[in-house]
């Protein structure tokens, strides 16, 4: 695990800009298939809720996990998509990495190290790069 | 009448205690404190489900994360992510409160996820006792979620946390509602843990009540071991009607003479003696007599291990090793340290069941009996079972006991009262002539045979074993014979007077 191995998984996986984004991941890695509210993922994650929902409409938005799509519930099925996207494989080795506590730290330092964000006037708790969703690849 | 559709769990053991299996559709209820094996349970009856029974399954957790089940369901050989992959399981993680109300909604995404893999079992690990949504009882909460699963047609393992040390003394009111209950525990024993479950009550089907031990099995999953005293089929009881015919040579020169030509098939011989007395050559000889006609023998050994008893064996002239590479016997060791009875009669079962012997030797019962003890019926109990299994087989068998007494016996099975059960009662005494311990063996018992009760003396030599020397003895032997004394086993004997006549027949 070098510095530059996961900056290049983080280059091609690219959507990932914030903390809360990396340890959502972490989270639907362990739970694969988890019906929830964000408020409960808030809790789970440790991230206040605002950060929570745009960290996981960047992961819907880039393909990396999907939702039921009855939008009258308040908890979703969401479900890691690790095999059916086309960065699976990036994603997998990422997620691998991560898994460990001296892995995930080195991954949030890679984010960090990453170019500023783009969008002006955002706080800590704010997506830290593009912070505009990514397209579906 | 209408035979149930019963869903075989496919745990080992287990659906013989559920007599084939539950009722499809039955909400069942896992209860028992942490570490008793609710998890394991659950997650082996989805497992077993889609891979064995095509029965597509759901798990769905509230505390543990997915991949820790996965990671130890691996320890049992359970592939659970591959399951996944090919659309056989779904392990959806979630809340109590959420699962609850999807439960109550005929649209839920929950419940369509299951439907889309054609789901005929869940498990919900971690129920607790439930709030009722609208401010009502447990019991009505409870039985909502049993109703939502009944409309989707699971059937449904639930495993309940109990808190409580006494069980029975306070029950969940989940516990009324449930279709099933299997109570799982695990207790203290001798320094050990016993596991044990017991399906206190099963709607739609018959089960063998009773607490049944299980053990956790790396690489396998659970092994259920019916009670011991749980009664078997009707063919067991049936099968201690003898061949009053055909007789079974016990392989030691001038016994078969002294039971009317050898011990009936089928039949329950107990040699009992001091340790030293010969009982372990006995039994070897026997079964090298059944090896040498091509008979199958089976010896359970409990205080030798294998290696000692093939040289014990050796030193008599029998060349056990060569009889086992024939496939004629089965040498079987369990140290009797931590015995399960259970489990040790279930595995019994299985080795008669399989290798299907013509004779038996169990060396010897002394040790489950100091292993179990004498105060409650266990040892009694299990004597009983292992007796009825070896005449359903028609297996004719030889249980060695060792009585503590030395000279003379006061009583034959001391504490263990389980003489009235066996067909054959030999005992095998020392007697104390001179400066020198010698042999004998007295015929006590011949179930539906005559038997004369005589005391004869035998000898054990090295490399050939041990024979009954004939009666009275030869006059080139240097020795008194037996019927030269009077009381040989009042622990006194004396000397007759004057010197023996011959006896006339």
């Amino acid at each position: 695990m070098t510095p530059k191995r996961i900056r290049d998984l983080l280059d091609r996986i690219e959507c990932l800009g914030h903390a809360c984004d990396l340890d959502l991941l972490l989270f639907f890695y362990r739970h694969p298939q988890a019906f929830l509210n964000s408020e409960r993922l808030a809790v789970y994650v440790g991230y206040d809720l605002p950060q929570v929902e745009r960290s996981l409409e960047t992961l819907l938005t880039a393909g990396l996990l999907r939702q039921s799509s009855d939008s009258t519930r308040p908890a979703r099925l969401y479900v890691l998509t690790r095999s059916s996207s086309p960065l699976g494989g990036s994603l997998s080795s990422l997620l691998r990495i991560a898994a460990t506590r001296d892995g995930r730290l080195a991954v949030l330092h890679a984010l960090k190290q990453r170019q500023p964000p783009r969008l002006s006037g955002r706080d800590e708790s704010e997506p830290v790069a593009n912070g505009r969703p990514v397209p579906r690849t | 009448m209408l035979e149930p559709d019963l869903v075989k769990t496919g745990i080992k053991g287990l659906d013989e205690v559920l007599s084939g299996g539950i009722p499809r559709g039955n909400v069942i209820l896992l209860a028992g404190t942490a570490g008793t094996g609710k998890t394991t349970i659950g997650v082996e009856f989805v497992y077993r489900g889609a891979s064995q029974f095509n029965e597509p399954g759901v798990i769905v957790l509230f505390e543990v994360a997915p991949d820790k089940v996965m990671r130890d369901a691996a320890l049992f050989g359970w592939d659970l992510r591959e399951l996944e992959r090919t659309g056989r399981l779904k392990m959806i993680f979630t809340t109590r409160q959420l699962f609850q109300q999807e439960l109550l909604k005929a649209d839920s995404p929950l419940l369509a996820e299951a439907a889309e893999i054609g789901a005929r079992r869940i498990f919900v690990d971690g129920v607790v006792r439930l709030p009722e949504p609208n401010g009502g009882d447990a019991r009505d909460a409870f039985h909502l979620l049993a109703e939502g699963l009944h409309r989707e047609n699971l059937t449904a393992m639930l495993a309940l946390e109990s808190t409580f040390a006494d069980p029975a003394g306070a029950r969940a009111p989940e516990e009324f509602v449930a279709d099933t209950i299997i109570r799982l525990s695990i207790e203290p024993v001798q320094r050990a843990v016993l596991r044990s479950l017991e399906v206190v009550k099963s709607r739609g089907h018959e089960h063998a009540l009773g607490r049944h031990s299980f053990r956790i099995i790396n690489g396998q999953g659970l092994e259920v071991y019916r009670r011991v005293q749980a009664p078997r089929s009707l063919q067991r009881e049936r099968g201690a009607a003898f061949d009053p015919t055909s007789r079974v040579a016990t392989g030691i020169p001038g016994l078969d003479e002294l039971v009317n030509g050898g011990y009936f098939v089928a039949s329950t011989t107990l040699v009992v003696g001091i340790s030293g007395a010969g009982k372990s050559v006995m039994a070897l000889q026997f079964i090298a007599e059944g090896a040498r006609r091509g008979e199958r023998s089976l010896m359970i050994t409990l205080d030798e291990p294998p290696a000692q008893v093939l040289r014990n064996a050796q030193s008599i002239g029998i060349d056990l090793q060569s009889a086992i590479d024939r496939g004629l016997v089965h040498l079987w060791y369990e140290p009797p340290q931590e015995f399960e009875i259970d489990r040790h009669f279930a595995q019994i079962e299985a080795i008669v069941e399989g290798f299907r012997p013509q004779r038996a030797v169990i060396d010897s019962l002394s040790t489950y009996g100091s292993s179990l003890g004498p105060a409650e019926r266990s040892f009694r109990d299990f004597f009983h079972a292992i007796v009825a299994l070896m005449k359903e087989h028609q297996v004719t068998a030889v249980y060695n006991h060792e009585n503590p007494e030395m000279l003379g016996m006061s009583s034959m099975m001391g504490e263990f009262k389980v003489s009235s059960l066996v067909d054959n009662i030999i005992l095998m005494n020392w007697v104390e002539l001179g400066d020198t311990f010698r042999h004998a063996l007295t015929v006590a018992k011949m179930r539906a045979m005559p038997t004369s009760r005589t005391t004869h003396e035998c000898e054990i030599l090295n490399g050939q074993g041990m024979k009954v020397l004939p009666r009275p003895l030869r006059a080139a032997l240097p020795m008194v014979p037996f019927a030269g004394y009077l009381g040989l086993l009042s622990r006194a004997p004396e000397r007759r007077t004057p010197p023996m006549v011959p006896e006339t027949q």
